[in-house]
């Protein structure tokens, strides 16, 4: 005998579904932070792959000496890889030093747990520092000069970040020329508002149609003090300008960073916080 | 193939989810990648025991989409439930076995997940240019039917991992 053919509704799923959509994102996105954190894991163990055979398949002849060679190594690379990540750390705050001179900032260092987001339609990323870490809602997130986005939700050791091309990020920004002997000029006619498009790039718009942008020059963040936006912050570079003799002209603006190839991010603390 | 089971499917929804995020973003093109959950989902549809079971695993593995998401939870849960009510209501006449019918299955529900999505998105959060909705739809509809056949070999290949 066949089995017996049941016919289902659809509406309580939709119900379900809308229930839920109704939910305040904030209710629900801790949970969802905490439930994705162990991703991460999948990245890292792809990384570790790749040293696998060496480590697996140590060579037998002279085992005693060729462990004290390879634990001396281990010792270099150990040291080495420090290294790597203060200069890194040096080099980031120098340059963010270079482009806000008058401004006061602490900075955290957060590694990138997923460098992705589940929807194609919105950015973020996942960092492997929370509240715990010092972190807090609203804080931007930088790699060098180039703004990353801004925390969206802490966990207690994970955090949320909207990245600068999610379609809800916007923060006031001025595009300025690719190369100045004094550093950029903000004129304040020329103010537009930058805002992500969940493409690859953001987009620089509602700024003056008389407005003369460069195509090759640089658009950069204006202050904004209850944001706790600095001035001066790189947001990417123009590479097109859309409806330029009409009455709203856009800019493309493509970030200058990869940013899923980000392993490390810097977390910017207002002197205020 | 015919019968699955909603626990197992759960589980590599999870296994899906994981390699979405981390190894198929490497595979993007133009920002869009292959959605693998939605192959999941367009086999929950095709091959349920019965409209319960398939409209249950769709909206289960959408909720697990909304889990990694950081829009509003149950938007994929809605989308991949109508996308698998859509499937369930059509299934009767396709032949689902064959790789083309898969094929044309997960192009059009990848299409009408993203173009749904992304009005969605654009309503409520902010404004997505016409362009990178189109764009992205398309390459992501592609890619996603490109894997959706070969993930249904593999399924029918090893039925004990979802029996």
């Amino acid at each position: 005998m066949p089995p017996l053919r049941r016919r289902s509704s659809l509406l309580p799923f939709l119900g379900l579904s809308l229930i839920l959509l109704i939910l305040p994102s904030p209710w629900t996105r801790k949970a969802r932070l905490a439930a994705v954190a162990p991703l991460g894991l999948v990245r890292g163990l792809a990384c570790a792959t790749r040293v696998l055979p060496d480590r697996v398949l140590p060579a037998r002849e002279n085992g005693e000496l060729r462990t004290q060679v390879d634990f001396f190594k281990d010792e270099i690379q150990k040291l080495k890889n420090e290294n790597e990540i203060l200069k890194v750390k040096l080099d980031q705050a120098s340059r963010l030093a270079q482009s806000c001179p008058e401004q006061h900032f602490r900075l955290l260092h957060a590694g990138v747990v997923l460098a992705t987001d589940g929807s194609p339609w919105r950015k973020s990323l996942t960092l492997s520092l929370g509240a715990k870490g010092g972190v807090q809602k609203g804080m931007l997130v930088l790699f060098n000069n180039q703004l990353v986005g801004r925390i969206l939700e802490t966990g207690p050791w994970t955090s949320l970040v909207q990245l600068v091309t999610d379609p809800a990020f916007r923060a006031g920004a001025v595009a300025v020329p690719r190369t100045t002997v004094t550093g950029p000029e903000f004129d304040r006619r020329h103010v537009g508002v930058y805002e992500g498009t969940a493409g690859q790039r953001g987009q620089l718009k509602w700024f003056m149609a008389g407005a003369s942008i460069d195509p090759d020059g640089f658009v950069l963040t204006t202050e904004d003090p209850l944001n706790g936006v600095p001035r001066g912050l790189l947001l990417g570079r123009v590479t097109g300008i859309v409806n330029a003799q009409g009455n709203s002209p856009r800019a493309e603006v493509d970030p200058t960073v990869d940013f899923r190839a980000l392993e490390s991010v810097m977390i910017l603390v207002g002197e205020s916080r | 193939m015919s019968r699955y089971s909603t626990a197992k499917l759960m589980a590599w929804g999870i296994v899906a989810l994981a390699a979405e995020v981390t190894l198929l973003e490497t595979f993007a093109v133009k920002g869009a990648r292959p959605e693998l959950l939605l192959s999941v989902a367009c086999f929950a549809a095709l091959f349920a025991r019965d409209s319960q079971q398939g409209l249950l695993a769709c909206w289960g593995i959408g909720l697990l989409k909304d889990a990694a998401s950081s829009g509003p939870l149950g938007l994929h849960a809605l989308l991949f439930a109508v996308a698998g009510w859509a499937v369930l209501q059509v299934r009767q006449v396709l032949f689902r076995e064959s790789p083309v019918t898969q094929l044309a299955v997960g192009f059009l529900a990848a299409c009408w997940v993203n173009v749904a999505g992304a009005i969605f998105v654009s309503v409520t959060a902010g404004g997505i240019p016409v362009g990178v909705i189109v764009g992205k739809t398309l390459i992501s509809a592609l890619l996603t039917a490109a894997f959706t056949p070969a993930l249904l070999l593999f399924f029918s290949r090893v039925r004990w991992s979802v029996r």
